[in-house]
């Protein structure tokens, strides 16, 4: 052992006590203590060891070099955007929700997280710069008409073939995101839809892009829009507003709904053609299938190394845990789609130190893992860090989320007709939509998932608003009877926190937890607690 | 006005979905086959020794079991007619074709083949996954899908002749029930007509839930006597409204609105005559099954169409009634969840009211009429609105 690595042992030693996992290993406190009443707003940072805090400490401080580098490259842009738009001031709290996403967090887990939110917080910075520096309402820039808006739920691989333009997925930025981040910014833009007679029934996140097109909150750019189908009947509908509050040509993307059956692919296929077809003219540009080719072999290599990621979380080895995967392979795979080449970097980095970790047969948290779940339907948006609450709480490590299903098929990159139809199988596989729409045999797959990946437990989302996952719901639960997973049905309200708040959310876990299964809390400063006022 | 004839006999076809008709044409020998959604073809199942039966689900008191399987967050249409499969109410039916037109509807038609509500060893359910736009890719994937989930089942699971020549006389026959349908309707555009809206409604309804060769004969007879039926000397209504939207198959809805001084002109809703009852027309060269399936796409208007030609024509459609039918202004209502109609609520609501300069009033309502209080109260402010507007010349 080096003398560094000595004095380091023995100055981590000395401050354990001041760890919150040592804490609530020895009845003396733990996470929850940190933090002022009903907050976010933690005292001081968490005490990992050395080594762990300062290389979380440093990774807060890339993070912030990344928001520094936005302002700095369009800074009358980024300042006009904050006076302009009110979700703006969310991003805000970016540190605060980083900070609560990885607590606990420590070792390999801790750097494989890291990684990928660094990638994600260089990647949105500069979407954020690149697009209120061409907005149009803020006055526009030199790249405003090579810029397409497309629906967030689009994979915008296919667009790739236009080596000129900017695929922009148009709510990311003033809607999907800082729901991610800030779990109060959306019940305004939810009020205002409701305001114009929409009723609450409806799926929180299309009635909160309703209220961004109707609040006139949408960035202004291109020159023609893409529009969906995809996910679900609600997304459908809000479309109907966000194309006449844009006033901009466009095309809805209609992939096949029942997409599990061979007669769907020709049809979505044929309707990417279309789309190509749309967007030559409205642009007047020519798709140029090299160009598509030379992108499409950096989202096969993501997905090859996604599916060695996946062999690895089938173990009680990984390095790569929870909210640290859902969230990256969300962002890279939905709104990145293997449009940048640094998430292919970043994701050969990160399977460098799961090998490793898997080699030295490194067990993440401490061991401290009690269940596996698979979590399952698409995750409330305002609790992005439910995963890390519950392993922390309950030693409930989320193996895998539904959503890091999505299309990971290879896509041909030599002959554009094999290309085509695979990007129309790709595109089928989307966000919210692979295992949730389309039929029985989608959702009911979630057993095969969970046996594959050895998980003792589902944790099904029950969006209270989704009709589709409503439209299960008995026999969901019967099969987990008779399958003999551990069953939680999590209800919650997508992005509007104000039905069922995360509190709420946490209390279901506990009652099952202590009534079903009898057991006690890792951190008992975790089970309850009041965060309404956090970000 | 005098009594319709058959009005009363109209009336109770509708108390149960296995009615009396259903019974007579199953002992024919007959295949009854079951669908929810106008994406299903009518004219479809009623080629050669079949008939269509559109589900309802009358007098519903409950949904409990339903509630189980789907939650209550849920479309309590979609929710109605499976508690109604579950207690045995559609065990007549041999098939059930289904839409996946919203995915409250995908998922309660799949329940058909996962618990087996309907008790009948011949009976089979499939989902087509219909178009959202009405443009040629989305013909082709309708005709595919009907192909594959309505024609080649019928033929290879009952045995049903779907050659061009059985298409074309089935919609040779269903354009005889169209033609009367329509005719009756038209009653409504009169300044004084000598038919309510209730019992258009009811007219309409046993059109599409009893088999046709049966139930053509009273429809034919019906036509006869509306032909020399003589008005109430004074228009006995308020005001005339369209009745706009979502699932209605409840004819009391209609009387709801009538009681409250507002006679309904025309019927622009799921189970009403706009869309359904127009004429098929096949083209010269065209297939039998092409010209339905073009027929469809084009009359839909179902709010699941996303491409800005189809949500135009929805709000076209209507301004269209509303001028034919001489409607002072539009009830748009939807049913409660469903999300669809939800959204384009409150868009032809802001369109109508605001571009195309039509009254409109905005409900929702349950599948099963039970208080009503609240709606008869919207419904009696709008209807004075309109009076009020009457008065003042229109202002």
């Amino acid at each position: 052992m080096k003398i560094t690595d000595k004095l380091i042992s023995a100055i981590d030693k000395k401050l354990e006590r001041f760890d919150p996992l040592w804490q609530a290993e020895h009845g003396v406190g733990g996470q929850r203590d940190r933090y002022y009443d009903k907050t976010g707003v933690a005292k001081w940072r968490e005490w990992r060891g050395v080594k762990d805090t300062f290389y979380d400490y440093t990774q807060w401080l890339y993070n912030l070099y990344s928001m520094v580098l936005m302002v700095g490259s369009a800074p009358v842009a980024c300042l006009k955007g904050f006076w302009e738009y009110r979700w703006m001031g969310s991003y805000l709290g970016t540190f605060m929700f980083i900070d609560r996403l990885f607590e606990g967090f420590r070792g390999y887990e801790l750097r494989t997280a890291h990684m990928n939110m660094h990638a994600i917080v260089q990647s949105l910075t500069k979407k954020i710069a690149l697009v209120l520096a061409n907005d149009k309402r803020l006055g526009g820039g030199p790249l405003s008409d090579n810029m397409v808006p497309m629906d967030e739920v689009l994979p915008p691989l296919f667009m790739t073939g236009f080596k000129d333009l900017i695929p922009i997925p148009l709510q990311t930025l003033p809607e999907f995101i800082i729901c991610d981040i800030d779990q109060h910014i959306e019940p305004y833009y939810i009020d205002v839809a409701e305001s114009f007679g929409l009723p609450a029934d409806v799926c929180s996140r299309c009635s909160a892009e309703t209220g961004v097109a109707i609040d006139d909150a949408f960035p202004i750019i291109g020159k023609a829009f893409l529009t969906t189908n995809m996910p679900c009947n609600a997304s459908e509908a809000t479309s109907m507003f966000q194309r006449r509050r844009l006033g901009l040509p466009d095309m809805p993307v209609t992939m096949a709904m029942i997409h599990n059956e061979p007669g769907a692919h020709p049809y979505s296929t044929q309707v990417l053609r279309d789309a190509i077809a749309f967007i030559e003219k409205e642009y007047g540009v020519k798709y140029d299938w090299d160009a598509l080719f030379e992108r499409a072999k950096h989202m096969n290599e993501q997905n090859t190394i996604e599916l060695e990621k996946w062999d690895i979380f089938k173990t009680p080895h990984s390095a790569l845990c929870g909210i640290a995967e859902t969230l990256y392979r969300l962002y890279s795979w939905a709104s990145v789609n293997g449009q940048e080449d640094y998430f292919t970097e970043n994701d050969r980095k990160v399977i460098k130190i799961m090998r490793k970790a898997y080699e030295e047969r490194y067990r993440p948290f401490k061991g401290k893992t009690r269940h596996r779940a698979f979590l399952w339907g698409p995750s409330a948006v305002y609790y992005t860090d439910f995963p890390t609450w519950i392993q922390n709480c309950w030693g409930i490590n989320i193996v895998l989320n539904m959503d890091s299903t999505m299309g990971h098929n290879m896509i041909d990159t030599e002959d554009p007709e094999k290309a085509i139809e695979d990007l129309a199988l790709f595109s089928e596989k989307g966000v919210m939509r692979h295992h949730a729409v389309g039929g029985w045999e989608n959702v009911n797959a979630l057993w095969e998932w969970a046996k594959n990946f050895d998980c003792d437990m589902v944790i099904f989302n029950d969006n209270v608003a989704c009709k589709g996952m409503n439209g299960v719901h008995a026999l969901m639960e019967e099969q987990a009877r008779d399958l003999g997973f551990h069953f939680i049905f999590l209800e919650h309200d997508l992005e509007d926190a104000r039905t069922v708040s995360r509190r709420d959310m946490r209390k279901i876990v506990n009652n099952y937890m202590t009534v079903v299964l009898n057991e006690e809390p890792l951190d008992p400063t975790l089970v309850d607690f009041d965060d309404s006022l956090a970000f | 006005m005098k009594d319709l004839k058959h009005l009363i006999y109209f009336e109770n076809l509708l108390q149960d979905a296995h009615n009396e008709l259903v019974s007579k044409a199953v002992e024919q020998g007959l295949h009854p086959l079951g669908y929810n959604c106008y994406y299903i073809p009518e004219v479809l199942l009623n080629l050669p020794g079949c008939f269509s039966s559109r589900l309802r689900a009358p007098r519903c008191n409950s949904t409990d079991v339903a509630n189980y399987y789907m939650t209550t967050r849920n479309c309590p249409y979609v929710r109605a007619i499976l508690e109604r499969a579950i207690e045995g109410g559609y065990n007549y039916l041999e098939a059930l074709f289904g839409a996946e037109g919203c995915a409250a509807m995908e998922r309660m038609e799949e329940h058909f083949f996962l618990i087996n509500p309907v008790k009948n060893e011949k009976f089979f359910t499939t989902i087509i996954d219909p178009p959202m736009k009405g443009d040629k890719t989305s013909l082709d994937y309708y005709k595919a899908q009907l192909k594959l989930k309505v024609l080649e089942p019928l033929r290879d699971r009952l045995g049903v002749d779907i050659s061009d020549e059985a298409i074309r006389k089935a919609v040779e026959q269903s354009n005889e029930i169209y033609r009367i349908i329509t005719e009756i309707g038209n009653f409504r555009k009169a300044d004084n007509p000598v038919i309510t809206g209730y019992e258009f409604h009811v007219i309409q309804l046993v059109s599409q839930v009893c088999p046709h060769s049966l139930i053509k004969p009273y429809l034919e007879e019906t036509l006869e006597e509306l032909r020399t039926r003589q008005p109430e000397p004074k228009f006995p209504f308020r005001a005339r409204v369209a009745l706009v939207g979502s699932e209605v198959d409840d004819p009391e809805f209609t009387k709801l609105i009538e009681n409250c001084g507002a006679m309904v002109v025309a019927d622009r809703y799921c189970f009403g005559s706009f869309p359904s009852r127009e004429v098929i027309e096949i083209q010269e060269g065209e297939s039998a099954f092409d010209a339905v399936c073009r027929h469809y796409l084009h009359w839909s208007q179902c709010a699941r169409f996303m491409s800005g030609d189809k949500i135009e024509q929805r709000h076209k459609e209507v301004e269209r009634l509303v001028k034919e039918f001489k409607a002072d202004g539009v009830i748009y209502e939807n049913m409660k969840f469903c999300e669809f109609w939800s959204y384009e609520k409150v868009l032809a609501s802001h369109v109508f009211t605001n571009e195309l300069n039509i009254p409109c009033c905005t409900i929702e309502k349950e599948y099963s009429l039970g208080a009503v209080g609240q709606l008869r109260t919207r419904f009696q402010a709008f209807i004075e609105a309109l009076e009020i507007k009457n008065i003042q010349g229109g202002r």
